[in-house]
């Protein structure tokens, strides 16, 4: 009997798959003992094969299901895996050699939560405008996560690299079957957060994602379909996060364009089918030719008009969502947390509240709120610093440099507006333009004109 | 004009800061807890310096000082990264008869904490006054490269260096302490090519250094980035940083080809061989990382007609990278790029030339307009010359 399951949905991925196995296989030295629950999904390749002929040292199961898509997989691996700790983890993940120790140490630590380890892309060269984009997404994803005092929302729980207790899996139901093919994780990650189950980052729990090798530009715009199809189920099951999805722009029945735009993605497809198929192709000739604002113009159409085919399917003509239920409702408690008793005592209030919303006071002068947002986890000790930092960092910087000059902290602040607007602004125009205000304002004399004769 | 160039952190501040000579201000570099962070720039204070100097600094420091500084305030961990192992480096000089300064640099550059294989790259000297002075450094290598051409030079550095990275300093830069290390803390990435640092200017004593400065010098912003494509279009890959204060892994070569001969300083083309480098490794698919918090100070030209002739030069070797990419890569974003830049320029030449404190001496509009006007002929020449010389592309 061992404790711990690391469960693999795949579906025809054979040679990544089995050197994955070879990776997990060869763990680090005092890794506790784990096994291995392959979930064969609809593979047609040479999965199987290559399955019975491996020789592990790991014990190694396989599952074989007829193509029910990654949720059901998961859901089905997770029944019969015999471990206490389940850790899931995708077949185009290369995972590295402290993977299975790093998971377990994390629940070891903090037991009860879920743990997400980063996967971002496996370092290679990109040239072309997907890759590229795809590449920067992943790698900023877990950058962002990674940070300290990163608030998790239901949007960071991805399944790729995930585990938890199988007992905590069961009794949360599992991952929703409606969810097939895409979003199965946030939905997943919105119901853990609004049952209060605390989400860490392992950041050791490392793998690296084989994107480069699995995502194209063909199968981005599938996905684009399951995603709009997921994010219609969702607005549904979920009615009072429909605001953060995509889909609430075009629900609303405003506006001649979004209408327009519901009509040809509920009725126009049998024509418009047949051309879109052509959208890749047509979008690596635009690159080619060098029309980069030409591509993104249509890459985003082309990605829009997937989105809404895949809500349709689910919506169909109708395209009201569900009433949200906390659009009116504004009973959320905010608690209110002065400075003046020093940042230790401000953060031992949130560990001890962890409330839902905050204002943050110095005094009378108020520093920032700390907003209430939907599927996002509660404000805890850690969030305050790096929140004062970054998104509060306009209200409290005077604060904290009117403590620093030892002044009263009602004494308005002597920097300028300019200032506190480029704040964590690192973009380069930013800085130049910044820098030539720099000059500007020193009012120095020049004395070119004298100098021109000397030189 | 002469301004001061002070270097200060702002967590211990000089008690005085007042001019000494007839400096009329200073250009301030400020420090958190040693990390370069920022600048400020103050007029000194004429009238018996009533207002205390932490306002002064206060009030004219840029954003980013002020986020480093509540960072360290609030005691939270720096997020610059911190590698297990450095790189092993060489350091490159490549120079050409400026003895004076070439010595102020290799003194900084033993001054540093960290021991590197130091190469010095004599650039089709005029005489043997360089190999004279190298020789008085034990530790520093000596190499004579008869050819002229800066980008000429680098190839050979790069083909005689040692080590896996190759640091480039030019030869009127001074390193500070921690430059070398802060550089190569940033090649754990294996996608990172190149990386770039900050150059601050170590005076400004004429209105031509001041001007320079002010029109940006070699200072790319005080925030770490890392680009890519993606977020950085190749054309601009001047953005990112100078060959002032670069340093290249030497598989860069492998990756994306040495550097074009027929740019930068010593052929027709003027300028423009770091940018081109940098340009192609954004190309090929890779990271630059510009990490501002690895220093050097550079000495800006000092007369009027030296800053002509860079400005000139600069916008010369910009349309001959243009040129480059249009005719001799195929690539058709060059074009469209190349017009607008043109369109631009001209419009500045007819527009009223604005007067103000940092006005210069010649019309900018115009010596701008004449180096992008001759930028593809430059270029054509000098290839077809750098093709005569042979070891064209290494």
């Amino acid at each position: 009997m061992v404790d711990i399951s690391v469960i693999i949905p795949t579906h025809n991925r054979a040679a990544m798959l089995r050197s994955l196995l070879g990776k997990l296989d060869a763990q680090r030295d005092g890794t506790p003992a784990f096994e291995i629950l392959v979930v064969a999904d609809g593979c047609e390749d040479d999965t199987s094969t290559m399955l019975a002929s491996l020789r592990t040292r790991v014990p190694l199961r396989t599952l074989s299901l007829p193509g029910v898509g990654p949720a059901l997989a998961r859901n089905a691996g997770s029944q019969v895996a015999s471990g206490r700790l389940l850790i899931f983890l995708d077949d185009d993940i290369e995972p590295g050699e402290n993977f299975v120790g790093a998971h377990v140490g994390e629940h070891q630590r903090h037991p009860g939560g879920v743990v997400i380890g980063p996967y971002p892309p496996l370092p290679h060269i990109a040239t072309d405008r997907f890759r590229l984009s795809a590449r920067e997404w992943w790698t900023r994803h877990f950058e962002r996560v990674s940070l300290p005092g990163h608030r998790f929302a239901f949007t960071d729980v991805l399944t790729g690299n995930l585990s938890l207790d199988a007992e905590l899996f069961h009794a949360m139901g599992g991952l929703d079957p409606q969810f097939a093919r895409a979003r199965e994780d946030f939905e997943f990650g919105l119901r853990l957060i609004k049952k209060g189950v605390p989400i860490r980052f392992a950041p050791d729990a490392l793998g690296y994602h084989l994107e480069h090798q699995t995502m194209t530009l063909t199968g981005k715009m599938v996905r684009r379909h399951q995603e709009g199809r997921s994010d219609a189920l969702m607005a549904r099951k979920h009615p009072d996060i429909q605001r953060l999805l995509e889909i609430h722009r075009f629900a609303e029945r405003k506006g001649w364009k979004k209408r327009l735009r519901r009509i040809i993605a509920t009725r126009a497809g049998f024509v418009l089918d047949p051309l879109v198929k052509a959208g890749p192709r047509v979008l690596q000739m635009l690159e080619k030719a060098g029309l980069r604002r030409l591509y993104e113009k249509v890459e985003r159409q082309l990605n829009g008009y997937h989105y809404l085919r895949g809500a349709a399917e689910v919506l169909g003509e109708d395209w009201r969502l569900p009433p949200d239920p906390t659009a009116s409702a504004n009973e959320i408690e905010v608690l209110e947390i002065n400075l003046d008793q020093g940042l230790e005592a401000a953060e031992a209030m949130l560990a001890e509240r962890r409330p839902l919303a905050a204002r943050i006071v110095n005094g009378t002068v108020l520093v920032g709120d700390m907003c209430h947002q939907i599927g996002a986890e509660p404000w805890d000790a850690r969030h305050l610093r790096p929140w004062l930092n970054r998104q509060a960092i306009r209200g409290y910087l005077p604060v904290a440099l009117a403590e620093w000059q030892a002044l009263p902290n009602n004494v308005p602040t002597r920097l300028s507006d300019f200032t506190l607007n480029f704040l964590n602004n690192a973009s380069f125009r930013a800085h130049a333009f910044e820098q030539h205000l720099q000059w500007m304002q020193a009012k120095l004399r020049s004395a070119l004109d004298e100098n021109t004769s000397k030189s | 004009m002469r301004l001061a160039v002070r270097d200060i952190d702002i967590l211990d501040l000089p008690p005085d800061f007042e001019p000494t000579g007839d400096y009329q201000g200073a250009l301030v570099l400020i420090r958190v807890a040693g990390r370069p962070c920022g600048q400020a720039v103050i007029a000194f204070d004429t009238e018996g310096g009533k207002t205390p100097i932490k306002e002064r600094i206060l009030s004219a420091a840029g954003s980013s000082v002020f986020e480093a500084w509540l960072r360290h305030r609030l005691a939270l961990p720096d997020p610059s990264p911190r590698p297990s192992q450095l790189p092993k480096a060489s350091v490159v000089i490549c120079t050409r008869d400026r003895t004076e300064d070439l010595e102020r640099c290799l003194i900084g550059l033993l001054a540093m904490p960290d021991k590197a294989d130091i190469l010095v790259v004599d650039n089709a000297p005029s005489n043997d006054a360089t190999r004279d002075l190298v020789s008085r450094f034990n530790t520093v290598r000596y190499l004579r490269e008869p050819r002229p051409g800066l980008d000429v030079a680098r190839n050979t550095a790069l083909r005689n260096a040692r080590a896996d990275v190759v640091a480039f300093i030019d030869d009127d830069a001074v390193p500070d302490p921690l430059w070398l290390r802060t550089l190569l803390r940033n090649f754990e990435d294996p996608l990172v090519l190149a990386v770039t640092g900050l150059t601050m200017a170590a005076e400004l004593e004429t209105d031509s250094q001041i001007a320079f400065q002010h029109f940006g010098g070699f200072c790319r912003g005080f925030r770490r980035q890392v680009y890519d494509a993606h977020n950085l279009d190749p054309f601009t890959g001047w953005h990112a940083g100078a060959g002032v204060n670069m340093a290249l892994r030497r598989t860069i070569v492998d990756a994306v080809g040495w550097f074009d001969e027929a740019l930068d300083a010593g052929t027709l083309s003027l300028a423009g061989g770091d940018t081109d480098m940098f340009r192609r490794v954004l190309e090929a698919g890779y990271r630059i990382i510009y990490d501002p918090e690895a220093l050097n100070w550079h000495r800006h030209r000092r007369s009027s007609k030296e800053l002509q002739q860079q400005m000139y030069g600069y916008e010369a070797a910009s349309f001959a990278i243009l040129t480059k990419a249009l005719v001799f890569e195929g690539n058709p974003r060059a074009l469209p790029r190349m017009v607008r830049s043109y369109i631009r320029l001209l419009r500045r030449v007819f527009q009223r030339r604005q007067t103000h404190q940092f006005s210069l001496p010649y019309n900018d509009a115009l010596t701008q307009f004449r180096g992008a006007a001759s930028g593809p002929v430059r270029y054509l020449r000098a290839r077809a010359r750098a093709a005569k010389a042979g070891h064209k592309d290494g």
